[in-house]
């Protein structure tokens, strides 16, 4: 064991103090594993979600006309719009990766920053304008959406001071035993809406722990615990996120596009 | 087969990666440029706006020529494009094009398992009554009901929630089910009510892909969950590719009903 | 080495008072404390599965019989868990009784067998016989033992509110319908999702473990058996338990908000749910067995003193059962499926048999012309092969579809399984808990008294299961609390089977107690094996060895290697034996 002066290294940022574990060979071995460690972690992530796309499988198939019908209720430019909203967040968080391992430590951040901004576009995109009036009838003022429903719009009939407007006889398009949307046509629509919140509620879910993760790398990042030399959670946090990504690339042409 | 002079000559560091030589010398660290990342995620975008164009021309096409299109060109092109899209990803932004192999090959394998799941599955859902008709569809399609929808299958019962609301504010049976049409051709974004005259009549007659064979019809849920539940037990499993192709509905494709819009409802035009 | 120990302390040493012990263990990041704390929950919940299954065996004693007096009052025998004169309603007992059964099969399997193995003797053993200083990731180990314990509370939470009877297998519209048990089902599902968590996260830890931490000149095929099936099994957890966790999700979203994807209430599949469900319980079975099998392998080769036959092939055949096990499942719902399906799965099920038999034909080939030392865990790798071998061979009529028609359901299946995992992985855990005992505590245990324990629990063991195949291929369903007459001679003697096990388990309880308090101080290599865990001391100290080890031989090369820290004194076997096995 060589001895460390520790009064020199004080002074140096984190990442650049950074020793392995005490099983480990080397910082790189530890990287290598990491990572490993992590894909295996993602591919129960895919098999996690490959319940959720057996269910849709079996059910399209077995009730396309539900299923057409239920995909008609989705508008496919929300869909589109949170598409691009998670591929370029997925761009910024690779982004983030290169400008921590050149160094570029406050590039990194603003990447990092708009990802978080992303996530959050993707989820008040995902809550405000898809599962709030699907849910309730309620429609959010600015939803282009609502001109469409002149007629059944309920005057005197709001929420949240106005900012919500309701829509008669939209809402109810529940999953399962919620179910109470009056103008279904196919005796299976409450298993589209079971396996559409389902599948998108737990992708949300993903989308939130992929916040978390960034959130806290941002705060590291600032902090100077990742550098050139050292930045496994940079890079393992960067895979979830593009994991959310993925999934959702499949998501949006299952529940969107075909019909 | 466990030779004693593994920890010497050449085949040492092909099974061992962690040799006394080299560790610590592992090229893990790989960068990927700026101008990459960005050409990838140009041809995402493209690729995004393609699906959706792609998915926008097959209803444009079937609506303009009158038309059906087999019911797997959507499908394939959707997803083909989405795999594309995937391996992008999978490739550039995680870095398995250069990383590792080790990784790669674990996402083959999950992907393998998630086909076995898909695979083995629908080779007995789909296959009720291939060889004996007595095993087909034991399920009563929407189901049977629940105690909070009255026993009553849920289509059925939200249905009649509404109607029953619109009676007691309205009046009368004929206003509520005049109400009832208003509301579902209100809220279709097209103003097409014509087709849904008494809102009663449910019908998949104007669709350009109804294949699901009869009971997908609420009318004969009704009928099946007052009494018939024998009866209608198998039809779902009639569907096979002359369903798909919709050969024998096409007929019902008339230019004057475009009771399915294009575009979802939720947006209109 | 042993020098070294003295300057550096065993693993078990304490760090000072009680309270600084309890901090110490509870916030370990040490892969031997951590398997340790697994053994111990693992052990605890078997006792409280064990108890059920007692208690259900208690009520099979006598079939619930009804008569009516002179008097015209009715009267009710046979009944443990209801008085005898409850009235005319039944029901009670067999509400009981159903929560029994349930019970066992889900402490069982979900947080007995399953961690069982790989949990605790492979926590401990894998980067001992690896050579490495701790698992890849010690802290997500120590995560994954809490999510463990969490799980397990969860579930008895569930217990200890009354129960849950929908089976172990929690099969729609059972577990999404009975309202009685509304959160109790949800509170046990969860605690099974929860323990999935747990399950991924060490087969994860090891996976990468054994790719990344082996010691240098330690190539794949130098690798101990019991690790190559540790890693298949890691493989099996890490691609199936997802899809429990996914499945058991919507199922507690079903249960909670009834959202119809299995309830064919709401126009839901529940055979679905089978397929989700087996897709995941089937691969899992060989995460129960195949650590099992490795013990076997590597005690085997060691208390035979014989280089293992097909060293090679038994490695292979683990990744084969392990590539095997995700294509069989339907066999467990050949009375739900479609008949294409059912002969698919029927026809692909006899694969299983071929990877088994080629590790049980290779352990037979090595215990030909060897020395064996016949000690507990040799005795206990016996069982193991003739209990195994009936399990694994009663298999084949109920993978076969015509007969397993009349199968299905009944008691056939209940014996099938128990000859396997508990014939099985319980023997394996036995034969590897006294092998490595010494190196987990070093102390020996009383040879004799564990021997009488072992034939105990094998004697037991026969009368409470094979007399269930009788009763199965004679129609007696499972799951039922009553039956007719002419079962109970069966029944009674698999009651009296049940308890005799419990006898065999009492026993090798007192000789591990006894083992602790006055048990000889244990050497390093008590049996003379060759794999790098006898290198370290007994117990190991705290980093595991005090130089990083270097590999030089194969595992099982007793040919042509001197066991680490030889000692003859400690030696087993007799000396003829010995000098005739080696040169």
């Amino acid at each position: 064991m060589t001895t460390i002066d520790t009064r020199e290294l004080g002074n140096r940022p984190h990442w650049q103090r950074y020793m392995p574990g005490h099983h480990w060979r080397s910082a790189a071995e530890e990287f290598d594993a990491c990572k490993f460690g992590f894909w295996l972690f993602l591919s129960t992530e895919v098999l996690l979600f490959g319940g959720i796309f057996c269910a849709y499988f079996i059910f399209r198939t077995l009730y396309p006309a539900a299923y057409h019908e239920g995909s008609s209720a989705l508008d496919w430019r929300w869909g589109g719009l949170n598409t691009i909203v998670l591929l370029v967040s997925s761009y910024t968080m690779a982004a983030s990766i290169y400008c921590v391992q050149t160094a570029q430590f406050s590039r990194a951040k603003v990447n990092l920053i708009i990802t978080l901004i992303c996530g959050l576009a993707f989820l008040f995109i995902k809550l405000t304008f898809e599962y709030t009036p699907k849910w309730s009838g309620y429609f959010f003022v600015l939803d282009p959406a609502l001109s469409h429903h002149a007629g059944t719009i309920v005057q005197g009939k709001t929420a949240l001071w106005g900012m919500f407007q309701f829509v008669e006889g939209y809402g109810g398009k529940r999953p399962g035993s919620l179910f109470d949307y009056p103008f279904a046509e196919a005796a299976q629509m409450p298993m589209w809406w079971s396996v559409y919140y389902c599948g998108t509620a737990i992708h949300a879910l993903h989308v939130v722990i992929g916040m978390v993760l960034i959130a806290r790398v941002l705060w590291r990042t600032h902090r100077g615990y990742y550098g050139p030399t050292h930045y496994t959670m940079v890079e393992v946090t960067g895979l979830y996120w593009h994991l959310v990504d993925l999934i959702w690339i499949f998501l949006f042409p299952l529940l969107y596009l075909i019909h | 087969m466990n030779s004693p002079n593994t920890a010497s000559g050449e085949a040492f560091n092909e099974l061992d990666p962690h040799g006394a030589e080299g560790h610590g010398q592992h090229a893990s660290h790989i960068i990927v440029g700026p101008l990459t990342l960005r050409t990838i995620l140009a041809l995402l975008l493209v690729l995004t706006v393609a699906t959706v164009g792609l998915a926008q021309a097959e209803m444009a096409i079937q609506n303009a020529f009158h038309i059906l299109l087999p019911w797997w060109v959507n499908v394939a092109v959707a997803m083909s494009i989405a795999v594309v899209k995937a391996f992008l990803v999978m490739a550039f932004f995680m870095q398995l094009k250069y990383d590792n192999p080790i990784n790669t090959v674990l996402m083959a394998l999950t992907f393998s398992a998630l086909a076995t799941f898909l695979f083995f599955t629908g080779l007995d859902l789909f296959s009720r009554g291939a060889i004996d008709p007595i095993k087909q569809g034991q399920i009563v399609q929407g189901g049977t009901g629940i105690a909070s929808s009255g026993n009553k299958p849920l289509v059925v019962a939200a249905r009649e929630r509404l109607l029953s609301r619109l009676e007691t504010e309205l009046g009368s049976p004929e206003a509520a089910a005049a109400e009832f049409a208003r509301i579902k051709a209100d809220i279709a974004g097209h103003g097409h009510g014509e087709s849904h005259d008494t809102g009663m009549q449910f019908s998949d007659e104007n669709r350009s892909r109804p294949a699901a064979g009869r009971t997908d019809a609420l009318s004969e849920t009704v009928e099946a969950h007052e009494g018939h539940g024998g009866h209608d037990a198998g039809h779902s499993d009639e569907h096979d590719e002359s369903e798909h192709t919709g050969a024998p509905r096409r007929e019902n494709l008339t230019p004057a009903a475009p009771a399915r819009s294009p575009t979802p409802s939720t947006g209109g035009h | 080495m042993s020098d070294h120990a003295h300057h550096h302390g065993s693993y078990l040493t304490l760090k000072g008072g009680f309270w600084t012990t309890v901090k110490d263990w509870a916030t370990t990041v040490d892969h031997k404390k951590i398997g340790m704390m697994y053994l111990f929950a693992i052990l605890f919940m078997f006792f409280i599965g064990g108890m059920a299954a007692m208690a259900v065996r208690f009520e099979l004693f006598e079939p619930v019989r009804t008569h009516v007096d002179a008097a015209g009052t009715m009267h009710i025998t046979g009944q443990a868990f209801a008085p005898a004169d409850a009235g005319t309603d039944i029901k009670p007992g067999n509400n009981i009784y159903n929560r029994l059964f349930t019970l066992h099969g889900a402490i069982m399997v979900f947080m007995v067998i399953v961690p069982s193995i790989p949990a605790s003797l492979g926590n401990f053993l894998l980067p001992l016989m690896l050579g490495a200083k701790d698992v890849a990731f010690p802290r997500l180990n120590l995560l994954s033992w809490y999510i463990y314990v969490t799980g397990s509370l969860f579930a008895i939470t569930a217990i200890w509110l009354g129960g849950v009877d929908t089976g172990w297998t929690f099969y729609t519209p059972y577990s999404t319908t009975t309202d009685a048990d509304y959160w109790r089902v949800a509170l046990m599902v969860l605690g099974a999702f929860i323990l999935g968590f747990s399950s991924i996260l060490t087969g994860l830890n090891f996976v990468v473990t054994v790719h990344k931490l082996r010691a240098p000149g330690m190539g794949w095929f130098d690798m101990p058996l019991f690790v190559w099936s540790v890693y298949a099994a890691g493989i099996i957890q890490v691609l199936a338990t997802p899809v429990i966790g996914i499945t058991l999700l919507l199922l507690t979203f079903e249960r909670v908000f009834r959202v119809g994807i299995f309830d064919p209430a709401l126009g839901g599949d529940p055979v679905l749910f089978q397929h989700f469900f087996w897709f995941y319980s089937h691969p899992v079975v060989y995460v129960m067995i195949l650590p099992g099998m490795g013990i076997i392998s590597d005690v085997l080769a060691v208390q035979c003193h014989k280089k293992i036959f097909g060293y090679r092939a038994i490695a292979f055949a683990s990744l084969g059962i392990a590539g095997v096990s995700f294509i069989v499942w339907g066999h467990h719902m050949f009375t739900s499926m479609s008949e294409l399906a059912d002969m698919v799965f029927s026809s692909l099920t006899f694969l299983v048999a071929i990877p088994t038999a080629v590790k049980v034909f290779n352990w037979i080939a090595t215990l030909y012309k060897s020395s064996i030392a016949l000690n507990a865990p040799m005795v206990y790798v016996l069982i193991f092969l003739f209990l195994f071998s009936i399990g694994g061979l009663t298999g084949l009529p109920l993978g076969t579809l015509s007969t397993d028609l009349h199968l299905h359901d009944t008691y056939f299946v209940v014996a099938h399984f128990h000859y396997v995992m508990m014939g099985g992985t319980i023997m394996g855990l036995m034969a590897g808990l006294h092998h490595w005992w010494p190196k987990f505590f070093g102390r020996m245990y009383n040879e004799k008294w564990a021997i009488i324990g072992a034939i105990t629990v094998f004697i037991g063991f026969n009368l409470t299961f094979f007399t269930q195949f009788f009763l199965g291929s004679r129609g007696m369903p499972r799951r039922y609390a009553s039956y007719i007459d002419e079962f109970q001679i069966w029944h009674q003697i698999s009651t009296i089977g049940a308890f005799v096990i419990f006898l065999g388990f009492l026993i090798h309880l007192f000789v591990f107690i006894a083992s602790l308090a006055y048990g000889r101080k244990a050497p390093a290599n008590p049996w003379g094996g060759l794999t790098l865990e006898w290198v370290a001391d007994s117990p190991p100290e705290e980093h595991n060895f005090a130089h990083e080890p270097l590999v030089t031989h194969g595992p099982y090369d007793f040919e042509n290697t001197v066991p680490p820290h030889w000692d003859p004194a400690d030696y087993p076997i007799p000396e003829e034996n010995r000098t005739a096995s080696r040169h």
